[in-house]
């Protein structure tokens, strides 16, 4: 089928770094990593941030409005305790939003002033549009021939162990598919730890209903289920978005975000491709598809949201009339404002974000340092 | 047997956890469908997790599972039954939880151990816990055997009970110590280095691409 397949790439050290350690293939990487072999913000890049002694951390500190001064810039937040309920409020030379990119919208909706009545940040009306997440569909499939396989310990690094990268461009090129821009495949599996639902699943699987042959199919089904993900890029609309609710306030009394949503026609195509792809991709390779057989787009699609890659909302650009922020994350309407987390984005690549919202946060780091020493905020 | 082992509430909570945390995992709808907190807007507190709900099955519907799992699953010289890991005792917990999933098992369960209760009554002129093992398994046959779409409504129920439930034994029993081992899963231990596939493992699949012509 002409699908190349590569070994994942995981933010997982096999040897010592920087005083962390290596990784010790054992529990599970999506309940935290407790030794910092896998990268996670707070044990890998906060604590170095407070070894500068210039760091101070306030916890359980839910900001709902940036402040602003006379003359239209941040002068600092406002939050609400959420064990005490107590109100407070800090001052600022700069204030950075890096809430995730719905919270830093809703933040920026929530700080109404004289002087930037359409919430803070929004002159140009784009605050919460252009909302994205990442297309996303798979199947799971019995493959019959992995049965054979003597046990073993299927680890790893606690993902997926390969990695199919888009190879559709040149294809795209010649105007063979439908749809545009690409998305990989994750490939899961293999006798992993066992879980409800594979266990359940497993049982599907054998001849026997019951009694003790169910056990000992069990044991020789066990391993040969295997997922393929979809991953794909979504392109903006303008039916994507979200905005203050007019009435829903949370237990504090801060409206909460409504969201809106479409998928457009070449998500939609791209799932379908995804679905079709992995049952010619199972059937060449002897397989019987268990879950996920639907290939018509809208029914083999993600909800929107669901795969939690949400971007976009706080896009960047050229020019104030069509961007919220500049290309370092600097708010157009108050210089002493910077974003700096996915909202910034104004395309979303079918990879996991957080590898660019890392590498844009470091680029908006460096300008806000060399600006605040020029004294230009 | 007349009396399953009881397991205290913090070991079922944490079963049940973990079988719920998979299905968040996979995005298969769990988000959004947990009782409203009081006043939206903040997190529970995970640190003191207390379970929300009360366990809603009788002593004799967790009999009656107990029995159930014991014959979809028997023990072995080397593996316990389930009932010896207090499956049952998940069950309980996984139909009591008010999530739409459990509130949806907890109906097929309840209605099935009830149905089964009935049908061992009107064949033996006893009840299910009160019957032989033979009689038992003629009926765990009578559900256990896949019912087409043409089947009557009684049918289909008796046989979606079946699959609910073995889906929750092998799933309670293989989330356990004790079921990873009997499964045969190898891995969650530390490790230097992770090993590469190992000769004899490349080989089979090797031959097993050949036989499909790949």
């Amino acid at each position: 089928m002409g699908i190349p397949v590569a070994a994942i790439r995981g933010a997982v050290l096999t040897r010592p770094h920087n005083g962390r350690p290596a990784c010790l293939y054992a529990t599970a990487c999506g309940r935290g990593c407790s030794i910092a072999a896998n990268f996670q913000s707070t044990t890998v890049l906060l604590p170095v941030a407070q070894a500068t002694g210039n760091l101070d951390t306030r916890t359980n500190a839910l900001v709902y409005r940036v402040d602003v001064g006379t003359d239209g810039k941040a002068r600092g937040v406002s939050y609400v305790d959420r064990v005490t309920g107590q109100h407070h409020s800090v001052r600022a030379k700069v204030v950075v939003l890096s809430a995730g990119a719905c919270e830093s919208a809703r933040i920026l909706l929530n700080s109404k002033s004289a002087q930037h009545p359409n919430g803070l940040a929004n002159s140009s009306g784009l605050v919460g549009k252009y909302l994205m997440d990442t297309v996303g569909s798979s199947t799971t499939a019995y493959f019959p021939a992995l049965e054979k396989l003597p046990g073993r310990n299927d680890d790893g690094i606690s993902m997926a162990h390969i990695y199919v990268p888009w190879w559709g461009l040149q294809a795209q090129a010649r105007k063979e598919l439908d749809f545009a821009r690409g998305y990989h495949i994750e490939i899961g599996g293999g006798q992993s730890m066992p879980s409800l639902n594979a266990a359940a699943m497993h049982a599907k699987l054998c001849e026997t209903s019951y009694g003790p042959d169910l056990r000992k199919q069990l044991r020789q089904k066990y391993g040969s289920v295997v997922s393929l993900t979809g991953r794909g890029e979504m392109i903006p609309n303008e039916d994507s978005y979200c905005q203050l609710d007019p009435k829903v306030k949370d237990k504090w009394g801060n409206p909460v975000l409504r969201f809106h949503w479409k998928w457009g026609e070449h998500e939609l195509k791209q799932a379908s491709h995804m679905r079709k792809t992995f049952l010619e991709l199972i059937h060449r390779l002897g397989g019987v598809p268990l879950e996920g057989t639907e290939t018509d787009g809208a029914k083999a699609i993600s909800t929107g949201g669901e795969i939690i890659h949400e971007v976009g909302t706080a896009r960047m650009g050229s020019s104030a009339k069509d961007s919220v922020v500049n290309q370092f994350g600097q708010s157009w309407d108050a210089s002493n404002l910077f974003v700096m987390d996915g909202a910034v984005m104004v395309s979303s690549p079918d990879k996991n974000p957080t590898e660019t919202i890392l590498a844009l946060t470091w680029r908006s780091s460096v300008y806000l340092a060399e600006q605040a020493k020029l004294g230009a905020l | 047997m007349s009396d399953p082992i009881r397991v205290d509430r913090r070991t079922t909570l944490k079963w049940l956890a973990a079988g719920l945390s998979f299905s968040a995992y996979h995005g298969q709808a769990l988000a959004g469908s947990a009782p409203a907190a009081k006043g939206y807007g903040t997190d529970p507190d995970l640190n003191h997790a207390q379970a929300t709900w009360h366990r809603v099955m009788t002593a004799r519907e967790r009999l009656q599972t107990a029995l159930l799992a014991d014959l979809i699953l028997p023990g072995t010289d080397t593996a316990p039954a389930p009932s010896a890991l207090g499956v049952h005792e998940f069950i309980d917990e996984w139909v009591s939880a008010p999530y739409p999933d459990q509130v949806r098992d907890l109906g097929v369960i309840r209605a099935g151990l009830a149905s089964i209760d009935q049908e061992a009554v009107r064949r033996y002129g006893h009840d299910f816990v009160s019957i032989t093992d033979a009689d038992r398994h003629a009926l765990l046959d009578a559900i256990a055997a896949p019912v087409g779409d043409k089947a009557g409504a009684e049918a289909q129920a008796g046989h979606r009970f079946f699959k609910t439930l073995r889906g929750l034994v092998v799933g309670a029993y293989f989330t356990t110590d004790v079921g990873m081992k009997d499964i045969g899963y190898l891995g969650n231990v530390a490790l230097a280095a992770f090993p590469p596939a190992t000769e004899e493992m490349l080989a089979i699949i090797d031959r097993e691409c050949k036989a499909l012509g790949v």
